[in-house]
């Protein structure tokens, strides 16, 4: 609107007419590079190792989001993110997961207007049930020996 | 840490900080008033009774780990770690009978150093000071450094300045109030950590039922229900032998057990057992319900303000603010105290000045006050955030020393050889199991490798030991 209103005072003259031209081509090339500099191609990166391992099941994903731009995260049981599902959508720039069974799986990233990210892939394979069963046969009798010094001791003493 | 959240403005926090710091240090100040000299700084003249003792039992166990790392550690773990968490009871439970024990067999004892040096000799008492240093600095680090960064998460009041406000009222009032500040603050704290947690735990139960939370974890986290959770299960003796090792061996539970009246210490400790058992339950619960309130977790150690803050608003997050606070303070007092007595003891009187008098004990118990405070503020200026792993290291090491000092106080027969080899290899072999396996079975290897170490002396080599020997009269 403005454009024109600028245009119709101009018009008489020659030189009026070149300044406009330029004006034009001034205000399309601003036009142009408006939508890149407003962050809507903003690209978003996870910082940590491209390949994750976790014998727990739990793990801290971070990405690079200082400028805190809104961004959707996706896991999926494919490397091909087919039926992929979403896990967070917002602003922060870590999620921790956990309570994850065995298995590999798949994250990406982006801002939500932006591209996908490359993919980090996590493989979980928790410890073996015999170790952490032996584990927890020997901490229940050290801890049950304790209890058996402690309270045979304080009989003796009474 | 992640600093995504911000949940009070910094001016309002700024308030609360100034509010609660200046209510400590008054405190701490009118409670100094009544120290005499070294034995009424150190241990509140010997004569603390069962309501006040049971709050500082309490308090000193709830520290900002209870508040936050209890839903942590029911988040990555599930319902195996909610309740690993709490099994830390158990070192206030059987602390119980010992502290009866000590007190009876040591009327005139300062430290937890004075029995291992008396008991099973300089070597050992050496190895001791050093594990139990390592432990007690690192512990006062890291909870130093923690309330720097949850102050800042929580408000976004720089994470020096936090830090360091922190650091210097607790520096105040313990050295202006010793023991008797720390054990009154304790009490308030207590009681108001204990109304926070009430109030949270109810609020998040009118808000989710735990069908949702069921259903919520059994669709996204199915791992955190399962009873043959392997991580897991191997969670739950360690961090109950951890908390053994760390109640056991301490000089922050030994100076209390010197402190409190005769005939009161094992019931103050079974009290605040009691007491202290439900916390980390309700605290996990909490991390349970943050699926079902669709609440994303930027870092583990997040997840309690979090939920709070999601579940009543503004109140909440004053209120996790004013818990938070208190829960550190009633800690890195209680760490500043015992460990200063530590070291005015067992090093000031018993290596450089054994003829000194009361006021001149009292007067460096203060200036090691001061000067812990300083030390673990310049360690915390650099914001070394992997530091709180560090403690972790401790677990294998406070492990190693709990058959030591439990048959120690019992056996005869215990010997030095025992107890040195014992926290020795316990010691070397647990740190080994922390790199070779995890975090979540080093306290457990160095306990069994102790246990062992001690065993065998004992029954191999026998002791007699006289206990008339602990009853060492100070000059």
């Amino acid at each position: 609107m403005l454009l024109f209103k600028f245009k119709a005072c101009v018009q008489h003259s020659h030189l009026s007419r070149l300044l406009l031209l330029q004006l034009q081509l001034f205000l399309f090339t601003v036009a142009l590079f408006l939508p890149v500099s407003s962050g809507c191609t903003e690209t978003v990166k996870f910082t940590n190792d491209q390949y994750l391992e976790s014998d727990a099941g739990y793990v801290l994903l971070n990405w690079n989001n200082q400028k805190r731009i809104p961004v959707e995260l996706q896991q999926g049981s494919k490397h091909t993110f087919e039926q992929a599902t979403t896990l967070y959508r917002g602003s922060n720039s870590s999620l921790m997961l956990s309570g994850l069974p065995n298995g590999t799986y798949y994250y990406r990233i982006r801002s939500q207007t932006g591209t996908w990210s490359d993919k980090i892939t996590l493989n979980v394979t928790h410890h073996s049930l015999i170790k952490a069963w032996l584990l927890f046969v020997i901490g229940a009798f050290v801890f049950f020996s304790i209890v058996w010094v402690i309270i045979r001791g304080a009989a003796d003493e009474s | 840490m992640n600093h995504d959240a911000v949940f009070l403005s910094p001016a309002l926090a700024w308030s609360l900080l100034a509010a609660l710091s200046l209510i400590w240090i008054a405190l701490g100040t009118y409670w100094g008033l009544k120290n005499k000299g070294f034995e009424h700084h150190a241990l509140a003249g010997r004569n603390v009774g069962l309501a006040l003792a049971s709050a500082t039992a309490v308090a000193t166990w709830i520290t900002s780990n209870t508040t936050m790392l209890a839903p942590q550690f029911a988040l990555q773990m599930g319902i195996w770690g909610m309740l690993a968490y709490s099994t830390a009871a158990f070192g206030l439970f059987l602390f119980a009978p010992m502290a009866k024990r000590i007190r009876a067999l040591m009327p005139h004892g300062y430290t937890s150093g004075d029995f291992i040096r008396l008991r099973y000799g300089k070597k050992a008492w050496g190895i001791f000071l050093l594990f139990t240093l390592f432990y007690s600095l690192t512990w006062l680090v890291s909870m130093a450094m923690a309330g720097g960064i949850m102050l800042n998460a929580l408000s976004g009041i720089p994470y020096v300045y936090g830090m360091s406000v922190l650091l210097l009222v607790c520096v105040i009032y313990t050295m202006r109030g010793g023991l008797y500040a720390v054990i009154g603050t304790d009490f308030i704290q207590s009681l108001i950590i204990l109304i926070g947690i009430v109030v949270v735990g109810f609020a998040v139960l009118n808000h989710v039922s735990i069908e949702a939370i069921h259903a919520s974890l059994s669709a996204h986290k199915p791992a955190l229900l399962d009873v043959m959770f392997p991580a897991a299960v191997m969670v739950v003796f360690n961090n109950l032998l951890f908390g053994l090792g760390e109640v056991f061996h301490n000089n922050v539970w030994w100076s209390r057990a010197f402190a409190f009246r005769e005939g009161v210490g094992q019931k103050a400790f079974i009290i605040a057992g009691f007491i202290w058992l439900p916390i980390p339950v309700a605290a996990g619960f909490i991390a349970l319900a943050s699926g079902a309130l669709d609440i994303a977790i930027p870092s583990a150690d997040m997840v309690g303000p979090l939920v709070i803050a999601d579940v009543l608003g503004m109140t909440g997050a004053i209120a996790i603010f004013i818990v938070v606070f208190c829960s550190l303070a009633s800690s890195i007092d209680s760490l500043l105290a015992a460990t200063s007595d530590l070291i005015t003891e067992d090093i000031y009187r018993k290596s450089y000045r054994p003829q000194a008098n009361a006021e001149q004990l009292k007067k460096a118990a203060q200036v090691i006050t001061l000067a812990l405070g300083l030390g673990a503020w310049l360690i915390c200026l650099p914001r070394i955030g992997t530091l709180a792993t560090v403690l972790f290291f401790a677990g294998p090491l406070v492990g190693s020393m709990i058959w030591p000092i439990v048959t120690g106080l019992y056996w005869k027969r215990a010997t030095s050889a025992g107890a040195i080899s014992g926290m020795l290899l316990g010691g070397t072999l647990g740190l080994f199991a922390y790199f070779q396996i995890g975090w979540y079975v080093a306290s457990l290897v160095g306990a069994t490798v102790s246990m062992l170490c001690v065993l065998f002396f004992a029954y191999r080599y026998p002791g007699n030991y006289d206990w008339n020997r602990l009853q060492e009269k100070q000059t």
